[in-house]
């Protein structure tokens, strides 16, 4: 009889520990929500001024669905000119990536911005591969230039800018 | 990229080129606490191995099938550590039963995985990451395997030090910390050791 | 009342010095290598470790006659990994920097064994508020340990120190010394480098305890040698009265 009495107490102990926690933790997370938001979009507006310079502001936004990926593609005015940054999310066996990929009004690559970078060699992604190709004149050879030490992440890379370059291609030709 | 070779991949590398504990620092503690002898370090390693890759194959379904339908991925971290926490428990009863000189040998260890930052570090960075089921797989394989190796290594290394004539301040453990090291740089040299592979 | 001021301070320094955890009981070794590339991500880890430690060992020590001896330890890890979440929450809102710096170490947080550690050893017999100064010193202590080692790493690694790179809110600072850019030692900044600074820490502090333990060994020496002396002196003084009377 006290053996279950003691089970009892332990079990109920147990239970209100946990549903305290998972309230706390959920009451966090109302609370920073918002801001967490918030933050992703400062970086992706602070992406958009490192690749168009800081006068440009976007004025549309466009969200396009097909069987690969749903992204956003973002209308950016810069010099006068109609641009375009491409959220483009990828991920291959190192992690997931998350770039802001810039084109020009003739539809040339003009740079990217990392928003997230899980890779598990993001630092070597980002001082090799990334960094050259943000001082490099010729972006496009840049781009080919994949050998850095971390491949797969500057080939996963690579092939989302591609994909990036053709979903642009196709709003031009509509438009 | 055919999924056997890119699993093979992701598996050599997160055991080799970017090893749990000389680059990543995950299960420091265990790595210089049970490192003196080479059985208990074998006993260890055989352990984490164990529950490294259990763990990988109930917290990544418990993410992506409960928590995040569910909409609260943000309790991950308590929930990781409760599986674990309670993983560990099952294996060491279901080890008793079942083959008790097999508990003989990695009874002792079993607690001590609790509180192994190798094995919640692996379980969050997968989900983290974003990796697919096989990757992670792949990753919670390489990486408790690639502890395994080193921690052997590691304690064969040791057993030789206990005799050397070093100074009487790096006795112990500075001395030990010094050729990890040294391991760290030699696995250094692995690096990038893929770029050569035409996929 | 005195004496209670006295034991609060002694309880607030042995974190610190005598019983500091990263460098005398050598726990919690992971985050100490893995985030003290930089002295801004050591401080910052220091902090967010700080404030962990501190409320778990408040609430277990007010709950310790609540909780049943049997489920004690997943009890204390639920507690944990509640503050820790919270505090990863946080850190994810306001100061997003340091979050993707210290990225899977601030979850690593539950792990840590100082903190489950300190939870089963102290909290758990102690009161309130000793639990808090206790938290507070072992706290402290261990952030301090954090710091001398990301000072050396990112002294020789980089040449000089770098601020407001994590800590977006004070400005971008460069305290480089002059010409010493050219000589850093890249090697330092890797996990390799880690291991080195560490491992030639723990011999200084071994050579310090060394050092204190043969003081006091020609301490007691000594004080054995003056000992006889003085006996010796009492005998022959004894001997001289003996001889006059």
């Amino acid at each position: 009889m006290a053996n279950t009495k003691r089970y009892v107490i332990t079990a109920i102990t147990l239970g209100i520990i946990g549903a305290a926690s998972a309230g706390i933790i959920g009451v966090t997370n109302l609370v920073t929500r918002e801001k967490i938001k918030q933050n992703e979009q400062n970086k992706i507006n602070e992406g958009i001024a490192e690749i168009f310079g800081h006068n440009s502001t976007i004025f549309n936004t466009q969200s396009i669905e097909n069987e690969k990926y749903t992204n956003t593609v973002y209308f950016v005015k810069a010099d006068e000119k109609n641009q375009y940054a491409f959220r483009a999310d990828g991920s291959n066996m190192y992690g997931k990536i998350s770039l802001l990929v810039g084109f020009n009004e003739l539809n040339q690559f003009k740079g990217i911005s990392v928003i997230v970078n899980e890779q598990t060699y993001a630092s070597t992604l980002v001082n090799n591969y990334i960094n050259p190709m943000k001082e490099a004149d010729n972006k496009d050879d840049a781009l080919e230039d994949v050998s850095c030490g971390a491949t797969y992440g500057a080939k996963l890379i690579r092939d989302l800018v591609n994909d990036a370059r053709n979903v642009v291609k196709k709003i031009n030709a509509k438009e | 990229m055919s999924t056997f070779i890119s699993f093979v991949l992701a598996i050599i590398s997160s055991m080799l080129i970017d090893n749990v504990v000389l680059s990543r620092f995950y299960g420091i503690c265990p790595f210089l606490g049970v490192s003196r002898k080479v059985k208990s370090s074998l006993g260890m390693g055989i352990a984490v191995v164990f529950v490294i890759i259990l763990a990988t194959c109930i917290c990544w379904p418990l993410y992506t099938y409960v928590l995040e339908p569910a909409e609260i991925p943000f309790m991950d971290t308590v929930a990781y550590i409760l599986v674990i926490a309670s993983l560990v428990q099952l294996v060491g009863l279901f080890i008793k039963k079942y083959s008790p000189s097999l508990y003989k040998s990695l009874g002792i260890y079993l607690p001590l995985i609790t509180t192994n930052c190798a094995v919640l570090g692996v379980v969050q960075s997968n989900t983290d990451q974003g990796l697919t089921f096989l990757n992670a797989l792949a990753n919670g394989i390489g990486t408790s395997v690639g502890f395994l190796v080193v921690i052997v290594v590691f304690s064969c290394i040791r057993v030789r030090l206990e005799s050397a004539n070093t100074p009487k301040a790096f006795k112990g453990l500075p001395i030990a910390l010094i050729t990890a090291a040294i391991m760290a740089i030699a696995f250094m040299g692995l690096q990038g050791l893929f770029s050569g592979i035409k996929l | 009342m005195k004496r209670e001021k006295g034991q609060t301070k002694k309880n607030f320094l042995k974190g610190i010095i005598q019983e500091n955890p990263l460098l005398v009981s050598i726990l919690g070794t992971c985050p100490a290598l893995a985030t003290t590339k930089s002295l801004e991500a050591a401080i910052g880890m220091g902090i967010l470790f700080t404030i962990v430690l501190l409320c778990s060992n408040v609430l277990i020590s007010l709950l310790r006659k609540l909780i049943p001896d049997e489920i004690r330890t997943p009890a204390y890890i639920v507690i944990i990994a509640t503050f820790v979440t919270m505090v990863k929450m946080f850190t994810n809102a306001f100061l997003p920097e340091l979050y993707s710096t210290l990225g899977v170490f601030i979850s690593l947080i539950v792990v840590n064994c100082i903190v489950l550690g300190r939870a089963e050893a102290y909290a758990s017999k102690n009161g309130v508020f000793d639990s808090f100064i206790d938290a507070l010193g072992m706290g402290v202590g261990y952030t301090l340990s954090l710091c001398l080692l990301a000072f050396f790493r990112e002294l020789l690694g980089t040449g000089g120190f770098t601020f407001g790179q994590i800590f977006t809110f004070i400005p971008l600072t460069k305290l480089i010394i002059p010409g010493a850019e050219k000589f850093a030692i890249s090697l330092f900044q890797t996990p390799a480098g880690a291991f080195i600074v560490f491992g030639i820490v723990l011999a200084v502090v071994a050579f310090i305890k060394n050092r204190k333990a043969e003081l006091k060994a020609f301490e007691a020496k000594q004080a054995k040698l003056k000992a006889a002396e003085e006996a010796k002196a009492k005998l022959a003084a004894q001997q001289a009265q003996g001889g006059q009377q």
